[in-house]
């Protein structure tokens, strides 16, 4: 055997040591808990043969507790780079059968290594998570780690798509990186995501929970909203993450690539979607599938607040970001969930320069003591905040109601909007009909012989005088009133219109949103 | 040692000079291998101090004494989910019903919801008049279990 052949086997023999993870009885653990090991996941995530790992032989570096006569092999983490639909890709996975994924000083480092690397490169990044958070005989050092991690997060939020998949335990301050992030992946039954534990919080406060219902896939994807997309599996989960990429650039100086141009299935019908009565309730996202190409609509935080839609489609082959009001859940009102989501959506858009379309139709804000309390208008006033900060193409289309407070929210002229269409039956006022004849004809009604008969009339008076989209055209604060069914050439021609846009905002810092 | 802790609290001048209940010192520890340990009479309130973690000597706001405490959603009873009124109902007590059957129509907002079945099942209770009034929350119809 020649010298180069031994070295070459002498590196054979490393590597597949190093690969073993925390061996065959972990990896046999992890499969029975119904997961993935760390480099099978990334094999399955990423387009076969392309990926490149490195930091395999890192070593940890703690000399306390007896761990300086531990090997973990790569301390836990796997990290590298590939492609995902032909996109370069930077990816890590945390290793839960190394020391059940915990993350000490070197672990972190390789995680901060290839955070760097997709700065610098312009790519996406993507983090596996899967661990049982710091690993305590490294104290402040893995601490360090974590601050590290999400320091990097921060800058590269807006430069780079940051994901986050959730594939295992995810607890304390661990959770922080993936709250950083913009999208959020969990999965039924293996995810799990709290700050605090159902054991510390019945110790402390009495109150008795099980790990699911406190911070399982399913409430993140319900409840809390701080996650965006639910998966049955890994395997389908790995699907939405490669959907997710297929509508958004490697970052914010390169446009998302583009597909043929493809025209809606002509089972989605605009003018069959949406009734004409403003009391009916329909479902928005059949008016999407009606305006975007091939009629493909992929949903964002689906579970969550699902008074308001928010995702992407494209249309003309280009992404396309939508925000619509769901008249199918809480007659679309906008609350304080709904504006947080919206709101985020609407700023991850404006990073990335993806053109932004508005489908409105809602009643107002959501009253109740709740929501006052909850603070809806901090809440309602990120939504003002995202939409007027915006400088991407913006397009509006009032299908029904717009009252009040939403109008303007919902990306109106007065918030610089683009282009503002509006259909035949948009009903454009400060209030709605009832309310609006109880105080403008109060008078009248409490003198009327017959009150109720009076109301009545007069409510009808105020819904013929301004319960329409020509009160609002005639000031030109919308720019058409169209036939719903020439949407989609209207938003087709005005995204055209808009490509080389040129908006901006005053220089500054940063603005302060009301976070 | 826990208990010694506690009385120490217990005796604490600087909470026993304040009045009100919402003012009063706590404590607050964590970690597991709790104790049970009862505060001031006059906060009504008891909380548990770790054996071993940090105690924590701690005003309380108004917003965590007043929290609810979480209950496990009961998947046999559908609540109105916005404040409304009731419109129309379409089930009786006994009726089968099939999973997103037609309920009840409760207008909210100025629109008029339709309430579906969460579930096939039979219909124990309609806990709902037409042309009620109700806030978000409410018992609107009870399965049989």
């Amino acid at each position: 055997m020649s010298l180069l052949s031994k070295k070459i086997s002498e590196l054979r023999e490393r590597t597949q040591q190093a690969q073993q993870g925390g061996g065959d009885k972990a990896i046999a653990k992890q499969i029975a808990m119904g997961k993935l090991p760390a480099r099978e996941r990334i094999r399955k995530l990423l387009d076969q043969g392309t990926f490149y790992e490195y930091d395999l032989f890192i070593q940890h570096d703690a000399r306390e507790f007896g761990m300086e006569k531990k090997d973990l092999a790569g301390d836990g983490v796997v990290i590298g780079t590939g492609k995902i639909n032909g996109q370069p890709i930077a990816v890590y996975a945390q290793d839960f059968t190394v020391a059940g994924g915990s993350l000490g000083s070197m672990h972190a480092r390789k995680i901060t290594k290839i955070m760097d690397y997709a700065l610098k490169m312009r790519i996406p990044l993507i983090g596996i998570n899967d661990s049982g958070g710091a690993r305590i005989q490294e104290g402040v050092n893995s601490l360090a780690g974590y601050g590290e991690i999400f320091f990097r997060n921060t800058l590269n939020s807006g430069v780079i798509p940051q994901i986050s998949v959730i594939l295992g335990p995810c607890a304390g301050g661990a959770v922080y990186s993936p709250a950083l992030t913009d999208y959020v992946f969990v999965v039924d039954k293996i995810s799990k995501m709290f700050i605090t534990g159902p054991e510390v919080i019945k110790s402390v406060l009495g109150e008795e929970i099980d790990m699911e219902s406190l911070g399982g896939a399913r409430v993140h994807c319900e409840t809390t909203g701080n996650a965006h997309f639910f998966a049955e599996s890994e395997d389908e989960c790995f699907k939405q993450i490669k959907t997710l990429l297929s509508y958004l650039p490697a970052n914010n100086q390169t446009p998302a690539e583009e597909k043929k141009p493809a025209q809606p299935l002509k089972k989605y019908s605009i003018v069959k979607t949406v009734p004409a009565d403003p009391t009916e309730p329909y479902d928005v996202r059949n008016v999407i599938k009606a305006l975007v190409d091939d009629s493909e609509f992929f949903e964002v935080q689906e579970l969550w607040a699902k008074n308001i839609v928010i995702g992407y489609g494209r249309m003309e082959g280009r992404t396309v970001g939508f925000i619509a009001n769901q008249p199918l859940y809480l007659a679309g009102v906008l609350d304080c969930d709904s504006s947080d989501k919206a709101a985020r959506f609407i700023r991850f858009c404006d990073a990335f320069n993806i053109p932004i379309v508005t489908l409105e139709d809602m009643p107002g804000y959501l009253p109740g003591i709740d929501q006052e309390h909850a603070g809806v208008i901090r809440h309602g006033a990120k939504l003002l905040y995202a939409y007027s900060e915006a400088t991407v193409p913006k397009i509006t289309v009032i299908l029904r109601k717009a009252y009040g407070g939403g109008y303007i929210a919902m990306n109106s002229r007065h918030l610089r909007a683009d282009f503002v269409f509006a259909w035949p039956t948009a009903e454009i006022a400060v209030m709605g009909p009832q309310g609006a004849a109880n105080i403008i004809f109060r008078k009248e009604i409490t003198e009327a012989e017959k009150p109720e008969e009076m109301r009545k009339l007069k409510v009808k008076e105020y819904k013929e005088k301004f319960a329409n989209p020509y009160v609002a055209a005639s000031k030109g604060y919308i720019d058409s009133v169209i036939n719903p069914a020439d949407t989609r050439k209207f938003i087709l021609q005005s995204l055209d219109i808009s490509q080389h846009k040129t908006a901006g905002i005053p220089k500054k810092k940063h603005g302060i949103p009301p976070f | 040692m826990a208990g010694d802790k506690s009385k120490l609290i217990e005796k604490n001048p600087q909470s026993q000079q304040l009045e009100s209940e919402e003012n009063e010192l706590h404590t607050l520890g964590e970690i597991s291998d709790a104790v049970e340990v009862s505060l001031p009479a006059s906060s009504k309130k008891k909380f548990r101090v770790s054996e071993e973690g940090y105690e924590y000597k701690t005003y309380l706001t108004k917003k965590f004494l007043e929290r609810k405490p979480w209950k496990a959603p009961d998947p046999y009873k559908v609540v109105s989910h916005i404040p409304g009124s009731v419109i129309e109902v379409f089930v009786k007590p006994g009726q089968k019903v099939k999973k997103g059957e037609k309920m009840m129509v409760y207008e909210a907002m100025k629109m008029m919801n339709v309430i579906t079945s969460p579930m096939d099942g039979i219909i124990k209770e309609v806990n709902v008049k037409v042309g009620e009034i109700l806030p978000k929350g409410a018992l609107l119809i009870t399965f049989k279990k």
